[in-house]
């Protein structure tokens, strides 16, 4: 699968947060987002995830290799051997109603707006889209429940509850699973959100600033759980840490400020 | 040697409702008039001669049940009205006069009216419902739109299923607010519910027998029953929010204990 981004805008009011963003991704790769606060990191996955709409430009998905179709939610691995392929699907990000004058439009035959693509699953006539996960900037845990809870909320059956708990306490300590979210540390709370995203089944992650909070032991054991479980899928992560792109054996996209 | 603060505080409680309970004592011996105010030892007496009656037992077993049903049926159509509205925008816009007029009108013009449309038998169920069901229904808005729409977004990613996404993400935002609803609701229903009762005369109810009270200036039986329903009421309360509080950790226990145990 491809992901190709071309003259990607977005703008608060004023503020112009993306101006102009190309750039390209494969399938069994992964990319490090950098730049300093405020250049758009967040945005563009959001973006990318269909959370926000962007102004104009083309988020085009080629050759996708997907879990399942863009209707089914159950699946219980993703990259399965009966995984349906389509050519290319060509998401235009410009709604008819913001499409700018100056904006670079994609001549791809399917366009469509992203704004409609709820998280990669709506308005795709191929039927197929994108299966996304994602650690959020913040961590997004329902603080009532377990770490395992947390992680079954977005699992499917398949995954035993034996199981989550056994690639929980590869991050965790045991005696912290059965503890409702609320009472765990932030480093804690961290790795959970990790490990709910690597154990849910998707085509792209998108990682925003994953190591925040994390002591650098931790970190090493973290990216090399993200290196195992992501194989062969890909993985952006933003970060404002040099080292973490040879870490993870990345390719760096670098975000200019404004 | 110091005294232990902690069996100060557990005997605090006590002691200040005996301190008060002499007050009422006091002034009953003062007044000496059991028409004007009974002393609580009166009271007391007029409830030990009630409760071996089957009278007694049956107006509180009359009452109960249809004023847990009112409450019940406005829990109910609470809460899913609530939810509909909260998907619906439209929908809570077009209940929204209904609702005003229902928090506005005094309980006595609907206790008339109810008569004049389900006479007496059933006046208690209608008028707790009609107590209860805006302070639910409102609440029941309230807390679905306290979610944290962050979660949301996540469900959103992650594609959970709707029914997952009510037990871990909706329903520990509304507890909270149904729980505090029904705190008031519970004891509304019961205040209005047998004001509803002395006022229709339903055969065999307390208001009934609070009406009986009123009708002989037997105050020390007036005092027995309005223990009585305090009692009721807030035993109903007790059962009813501990029912409500452990919900979400059951949810989530279950949910895991569903799931299959082998890897």
């Amino acid at each position: 699968m491809k992901l190709t981004v071309r003259s990607l805008r977005k703008s608060f009011g004023d503020l112009q947060v993306l101006n102009g963003i190309n750039l390209e991704m494969e399938s069994g790769r992964v990319y490090c987002l950098m730049g300093p606060s405020g250049s758009g990191k967040t945005t563009l996955i959001r973006v990318l995830m269909g959370l926000e709409t962007a102004d104009c430009g083309d988020i085009i998905w080629e050759n996708m290799v997907s879990a399942l179709p863009a209707t089914d939610t159950a699946t219980s691995d993703s990259l399965s051997s009966d995984s349906a392929v389509s050519d290319s699907v060509a998401l235009d990000s410009a709604a008819s109603d913001s499409m700018a004058s100056d904006s670079a439009v994609s001549d791809s035959a399917a366009s469509l707006p992203v704004a409609n693509d709820k998280a990669g699953k709506g308005n795709n006539p191929t039927g197929i889209s994108p299966r996304f996960a994602a650690v959020f900037q913040e961590d997004r845990l329902c603080e009532a429940f377990t770490p395992v809870e947390n992680v079954m909320l977005v699992t499917d059956r398949s995954l035993s509850a034996a199981r989550v708990r056994a690639e929980l306490s590869r991050l965790l300590p045991e005696e912290s699973l059965s503890r409702p979210v609320s009472t765990l540390s932030g480093g804690m709370k961290r790795r959970t959100a990790i490990c709910r995203a690597l154990l849910t089944p998707y085509d792209v992650l998108f990682m925003d600033e994953p190591f925040t909070g994390l002591d650098e032991d931790t970190r090493q054991t973290v990216i090399s759980y993200i290196l195992e479980k992501n194989a062969g899928r890909m993985l952006l992560i933003s970060t404002h840490q040099e080292e973490d792109v040879a870490s993870l054996g990345a390719e760096m996209i670098r975000l200019s400020s404004h | 040697m110091k005294q232990n603060p902690h069996n100060f505080s557990a005997w605090r409680r006590p002691l200040i409702i005996l301190f008060w309970i002499f007050i009422w004592q006091l002034a009953a011996w003062l007044i000496h008039n059991n028409i004007i105010l009974v002393g609580p030892a009166d009271a007391g007496l007029a409830l030990l001669r009630l409760i071996p009656t089957g009278g007694f037992w049956l107006s509180v077993a009359h009452s109960f049940v249809k004023i847990s049903l009112g409450f019940l049926l406005a829990f109910a159509c609470g809460l899913a009205l609530g939810g509909a509205a909260y998907r619906f925008p439209l929908l809570k816009e077009f209940l929204a006069p209904i609702l005003s007029l229902l928090k506005s009108i005094p309980v006595a013009s609907f206790v008339i009216l109810a008569l004049i449309w389900v006479g007496s038998r059933n006046l208690a169920v209608f008028i707790a419902f009609l107590v209860v069901f805006p302070m639910i229904y409102v609440n029941t808005i309230a807390g679905l739109q306290s979610t944290d729409p962050k979660l949301l977004e996540m469900a959103q990613i992650f594609r959970v299923p709707a029914f997952k996404k009510f037990r871990y993400i909706y329903l520990p935002a509304l507890l909270p607010y149904l729980l505090s609803g029904c705190k008031v609701a519970l004891g509304m229903s019961w205040k209005s519910g047998v004001a509803a009762e002395v006022i229709g005369i339903p055969d065999a109810s307390v208001g009934e027998r609070l009406y009986m009270s009123k009708i002989y200036l037997d105050t020390a039986n007036l005092f027995a029953w309005t223990f009585v329903i305090i009692v009721i009421s807030a035993l109903f309360e007790r059962a009813f929010l501990a029912l409500l509080g452990g919900l979400q950790r059951k949810g989530g226990v279950a949910h895991e204990a569903d799931r299959p145990q082998s890897a």
